[in-house]
């Protein structure tokens, strides 16, 4: 008798638990060099943990080792799901999951020693730019050896962003990191002067692009229907925002080097496709929040679905504001003031953290064999303490970022500059402490969600769970591809 | 960079052949046969919840 099939969940739970367990690292750190910021006395007179060591920890550990495990974990769960199928090449999905809290571990041990190439969001060394690519290549090697073996004949939309998102991160990890060792912790990179920046950028621009857009989308347009219990507003919608959004976000990376060496005219075209790009990103902020229609009741009763609801309002937020930034008129005035920062951290916090709680939310209970999570009471502190630490956080720091601008930009008749630069500071600081308080409030709400899981797994800890079976349905005739054999 | 009538030619077909594309994409999803499949795999989230 054939043995029934299941879904490989354990892997879903190990990436779940890397997520909440980076999710704290991560903003703790974010915290610690925000306070840095406001009261350098936190500094501690230790070179270690001067603001700009750590910084490079705080954001790695949010976007590669939290996004990415949330990322990773989601994927093999979504995969399967519309696929029909049990995950393939089990023990490689085991590898890209050890091998990418190693990558992490090494890139957050190395980079406050000073062992780092000193490109944003592309800090680790070399010998850690090989690890990732051999786990992200095997990775990829997952996903699709898994759709190759899927019994629905079309690829679901979420997958095509995440295969967007591990093929497009794949090719920016590699480009950008082509450099020459000199040692075992140093290496120079291949480029140079402007065209290192362009690389640079063109890199940094879509690695939010592909790894923090295209990839949490993948994760909106499966699990925003799921929550709702509504079917997605326009699959048709989905599919022209998935060619829109893939064909012009590789052009937009110049508008981070506005008013500088780069040529005027890359610049101009930095600029022209960000305005583009507004377009295909609110086309899927649309389209997840429409698929809430006949479903808003659900609000009133499930914090997940509220993440997921704030999180495209902040989705679209976050992107007309970045495109508004693009205009170099605009940028004059934003670009180095903490503005930016306010921008990034509404995308990140707003955006990216938001969808994933939601998602997690939804996807704990079902990986970890419960009915519903441990307790919804937390899920809904949760939801208030990040909302309200969000919000303190992007008021201050937009409040803080317009300040610097117009403090910056101020002239006395005779020409000269209005204000030093100690003034703008010292203008500022009380933001600092608020940004602070944000950042404190987000990180409660991150230790609420990890007590919540672990109390949800407790009969997986136990090894209480059984699988779930794949859904297969009885052989048609002729179906395309047909069924795969049972193992 | 200087515009010269190459690279001007260059330019607007490289426009005209996107916007062609993008129109076309438009068609291509919003033709009347794709409607059962689509409309199948609007709700394919919704089956987790159903599974067994």
């Amino acid at each position: 008798m054939p043995k029934t099939e299941t879904y490989d969940d354990q892997i879903v739970r190990l990436f779940l638990l890397a997520a909440a367990v980076w999710g704290i690292i991560g903003m703790t750190i974010g915290c610690w060099i925000a306070a840095e910021l406001a009261w350098p006395v936190f500094n501690l007179g230790i070179p270690w943990l001067s603001f700009s060591r750590l910084r490079p920890d705080h954001t790695f550990g949010v976007i590669f080792a939290f996004g990415g495990s949330a990322l990773m974990g989601t994927c093999y769960y979504v995969v399967q799901r519309t696929g029909h199928t049990r995950l393939a090449l089990g023990r490689l999905a085991r590898f890209t999951f050890w091998g990418w809290q190693l990558a992490c571990v090494l890139a957050m041990l190395t980079m406050p020693l000073g062992i780092t190439q000193s490109k944003e969001y592309a800090e680790p060394e070399w010998f850690i730019d090989i690890l990732v690519a051999i786990v992200w290549v095997s990775f990829g090697t997952v996903f699709f050896a898994t759709l190759a073996r899927r019994r629905i004949r079309h690829i679901y939309v979420a997958n095509w962003y995440y295969g967007a998102f591990i093929i497009a991160v794949g090719l920016l990890h590699v480009v950008n990191n082509i450099a020459l060792p000199v040692s075992l912790w140093k290496s120079y990179p291949v480029y140079s002067g402007v065209v290192d920046a362009m690389v640079q950028w063109w890199y940094g621009h879509n690695a939010v692009a592909f790894f923090l857009t295209a990839g949490f989308l993948g994760m909106m347009y499966y699990f925003v229907p799921r929550q709702a219990q509504q079917p997605l507003w326009s699959y048709r919608f989905s599919i022209v925002n998935f060619w829109a959004l893939i064909s012009v976000y590789m052009w937009a990376g110049s508008h981070h080097l506005m008013y500088t060496a780069l040529p005027d005219w890359v610049q101009s075209v930095g600029m022209a496709f960000s305005l583009i790009l507004l377009m295909p990103s609110w086309g899927s902020a649309a389209n997840g929040l429409l698929t809430f229609n006949g479903s808003w009741h659900r609000l009133k009763t499930d914090p997940a679905a509220k993440f997921m609801v704030l999180a495209l309002v902040f989705y679209a937020a976050s992107t007309f504001e970045g495109s508004m930034m693009a205009i170099k008129t605009v940028n004059s005035l934003s670009h180095y003031t903490d503005w930016t920062v306010a921008h990034v951290h509404s995308g990140s916090i707003g955006w990216v953290a938001m969808i994933t709680i939601g998602s997690l939310y939804a996807m704990a209970p079902r990986a970890l064999g419960r009915p519903a999570m441990h307790s919804v009471r937390a899920m809904e502190l949760h939801f208030w303490l990040h909302t309200a630490g969000l919000l303190l956080y992007v008021v201050a720091m937009w409040t803080a970022g317009v300040t610097e601008g117009l403090m910056w930009r101020a002239t006395n008749a005779d020409g000269s500059l209005t204000y030093a630069f100690i003034d703008s500071l010292i203008a500022i600081k009380p933001w600092y402490a608020v940004r602070w308080l944000g950042g404190v409030l987000v990180l409660s709400g991150m230790v609420v969600m990890a007590w919540n899981l672990w109390h949800t797994a407790a009969q997986a800890r136990a090894r209480l769970i059984t699988p779930i079976p794949v859904p297969i349905p009885e052989p048609e005739a002729h179906q395309v591809p047909a069924p795969l054999p049972v193992y | 960079m200087t515009i010269t009538p190459f690279w001007g030619h260059l330019v607007g077909a490289v426009t005209l052949a996107t916007m062609l594309s993008f129109v076309g994409t438009w068609i291509w999803v919003w033709n009347a046969r794709h409607r059962n499949k689509y409309d199948a795999l609007a709700r394919l989230p919704m089956h987790d919840e159903e599974a067994p």
